[in-house]
């Protein structure tokens, strides 16, 4: 026969888990806390039991924790936290420094649902620190990001650069042909560009680009995507956007630059052209046949004297 | 306040609705599917409040009351969405949405609405 | 098993409940719009999964499975297109480049099992909202490979009962990516047949108040 462990030692073995085990009520009120997490958080078990989160740490406010905690309560279904999308749930100070000023200790949550000797329900929520992975991860992903930034973003106007545009418009002209709808390429050219350069010298003209895109920018959607394509030119991909509000977007980003002092320039010093084209799902082409029919379109604006949008109507 | 327009693309949330509805009310309700079934429920009805579904197939529930509002609509609008986010309110709110209600509808949540709608 | 128009269209405002809380849970956790649009539904039998989902032989797919036992008795998982999804975790991990090594790979399975259980949850805390009833589901597993990897550690609850797939297809627009989720229940017919008993009742019910 064998014996049953007494509840002293179960206890001691929860104190005793490379883990920290938190026990909360349906009120959020702390009925366990073990043994890690005094160590860490140098709150002892008797300040902690009977207190919520927030009381013990002031500001406290996790939405997504709330939510899952609620919902473990409520269904007694387990809830997961990662680190990737949350940090940290408990805040705990790091005392030994980190090249990526990590100040807190990273945490990885589950959430499972207990349930008291009188039937209340209780969450056990066990904490695991994962500092150690994070910061291994992190060296990586600062080689990564650097990469990646240099590789994505155009770096005096902060737009993507045609090289993720690239793969960017592979992968929604899939999607637009998958789901049928219609995506929309705006061409877009600084008039007399060369001229700016040469009157007011390459700094006006880095801030004539630079302005550009922010003024441009601030018309655009989130789902849009604006992209420095090279030099004066520009490229505007509106998804979900057939071709005669893409014209009417094209006449409102001609307006919003007119009305706007660039560089050190006067309002209406500076415009652009503008070449649209569509992607139909019924009439699919390659990503390049967008780019080449909106480029075509850019090249009839500006000989129809610039500051316009080509085609004029459809 | 006595007409009310629901417009649901789902004929089940639109018999929650009005499972929901106070015993024995004197409202009357008029179902509407889509765009087109609104404009023509509202043509005919003049609702005094609508209640519209966010989540539908061919336009969301304040696109087919600005649409509504468009061609003359004068009643109040709540929202009726399990999609409670930020940007769904405030695209409703800007709307003029005077309430958003989560699915799924209660009766205390209807109540709550039908009392201050009418004031 | 063929549903009646008013089966599917319950089900398809269960779903639609199911995924509006998703996208707003997503929201908050993502700190950004997330858009997702009315469900398809649809019923088959098991073997015709590949068909129903559209996936090609060899199609990665990646996301997570929990076993649901209650008022619904099956194994739920939740798959995404992996091309799509892995970008999407990327973005989110902050790396966006297909290299990188294991440790990272470890930090997107996480954040996907993440991603996974709160849209699980929403969907089965619909069903269990709107048709009453507790379902209480297992811990989230990650799960990734072709659709017969994913389907192997989903075990027949009572091998000698064919079995049937409920499909809820979703998409969702989040961080300027396109995303298919399907929401992938795998049920007996015994429970089949309870559910959707269940969901007649409930019909019954509101048609009566």
């Amino acid at each position: 026969m064998q014996a049953t462990l007494s509840a002293a030692l179960w206890g001691d073995m929860v104190d005793q888990l490379p883990l920290g085990v938190l026990l909360l009520d349906p009120a959020g009120r702390i009925r366990g806390w073990n043994d890690w997490l005094a160590r860490h958080t140098a709150i002892v078990l008797p300040a902690a039991l009977g207190k919520t989160l927030p009381e013990l740490f002031p500001g406290f406010d996790h939405p997504r924790f709330a939510w899952a905690l609620a919902e473990v309560l409520a269904t007694g279904s387990p809830q997961v936290l990662s680190h990737t999308l949350n940090r940290h749930v408990i805040p705990i100070r790091l005392s030994v420094p980190n090249p990526y000023e990590l100040v807190l200790m990273q945490q990885k949550v589950q959430i499972t649902a207990l349930a008291a000797e009188d039937g209340t329900p209780l969450a056990l929520v066990s904490i695991t620190d994962v500092t150690e992975n994070v910061l291994q991860a992190q060296s990586l992903i600062a080689a990564a990001r650097a990469l990646q930034e240099s590789s994505h973003h155009d770096s005096l106007t902060g737009l993507y650069n045609r090289r993720f545009m690239a793969s960017w418009l592979e992968q929604e002209l899939k999607q637009a042909q998958r789901h049928n709808y219609p995506v929309s390429c705006l061409m877009l050219d600084i008039d007399h560009f060369k001229r700016i350069n040469d009157t007011h010298g390459h700094a006006v003209g880095d801030r004539v680009l630079r302005d550009f895109a922010q003024v441009l920018g601030g018309q655009l959607r989130d789902s849009d995507l604006f992209v420095r394509h090279g030099g004066e030119e520009f490229v505007v991909l509106l998804t979900r956007c057939p071709l005669p509000e893409a014209l009417f977007r094209a006449q409102t980003l001609l307006g919003a630059l007119r009305a706007a002092a660039v560089g050190t320039l006067p309002a209406g010093a500076v415009t652009c052209s503008v070449g649209a084209a569509v992607y139909a799902p019924d009439a699919p082409c390659t990503p390049d046949a967008l780019l080449n029919q909106a480029d075509k379109q850019l090249y009839v604006a500006k000989r129809a004297g610039r500051d316009r949008v080509a085609p004029a109507s459809i | 306040m006595k007409n009310i327009l629901i417009i649901d693309d789902s004929a089940t949330s639109r018999m929650l609705f009005k499972a929901h509805l106070p015993k024995g009310h004197a409202y009357a309700v008029q179902e509407a599917k889509d765009l087109d079934s609104a404009l023509a429920a509202n043509a005919s009805t003049r609702p005094d409040l609508v209640v519209l579904d966010y989540n539908m197939p061919d336009h969301n529930g304040v696109e087919v009351a600005q649409r509504l509002l468009a061609t003359g609509l004068d009643a109040k609008l709540a929202l009726l969405t399990a999609n409670t986010q930020q940007a769904v309110v405030d695209e409703a709110r800007a709307c003029g949405f005077g309430w958003i209600i989560e699915k799924p509808i209660t009766s205390a949540g209807l109540a709550k609405l039908l009392e201050e709608a009418s004031r | 098993m063929i549903l009646t128009p008013a089966q599917q269209d319950a089900l398809v405002e269960i779903a639609n409940i199911g995924a509006g809380k998703a996208a707003r849970h997503l929201s908050v956790l993502l700190r950004d719009t997330v858009q997702m649009n009315v469900p398809e539904v649809c019923v088959g039998q098991r073997h015709e999964l590949s068909a129903l989902l559209g996936t090609a032989p060899g199609d990665l797919l990646v996301g997570v499975r929990q076993a649901a036992v209650g008022m619904l008795t099956a194994q739920v998982s939740l798959l995404f297109h992996s091309e799509e999804s892995q970008q999407l975790v990327r973005e989110l991990v902050g790396i966006g480049l297909p290299m990188v090594g294991a440790d990272t790979r470890a930090l997107e399975h996480d954040a996907m099992t993440e991603i996974g259980n709160i849209v699980v949850s929403a969907y089965v805390g619909a069903f269990a909202d709107l048709l009453g009833g507790n379902i209480r589901l297992s811990l989230a597993a990650y799960t990734e490979g072709d659709l017969n990897d994913v389907l192997r550690h989903l075990p027949d609850e009572e091998p000698d009962q064919e079995s049937f797939v409920l499909l809820l297809k979703s998409h969702m627009r989040v961080m300027k990516r396109e995303v298919d989720g399907s929401l992938i229940v795998i049920i007996s017919r015994a429970n089949l047949g309870v559910l959707v008993s269940r969901i007649d009742q409930w019909l019954a019910d509101l048609q009566s108040a």
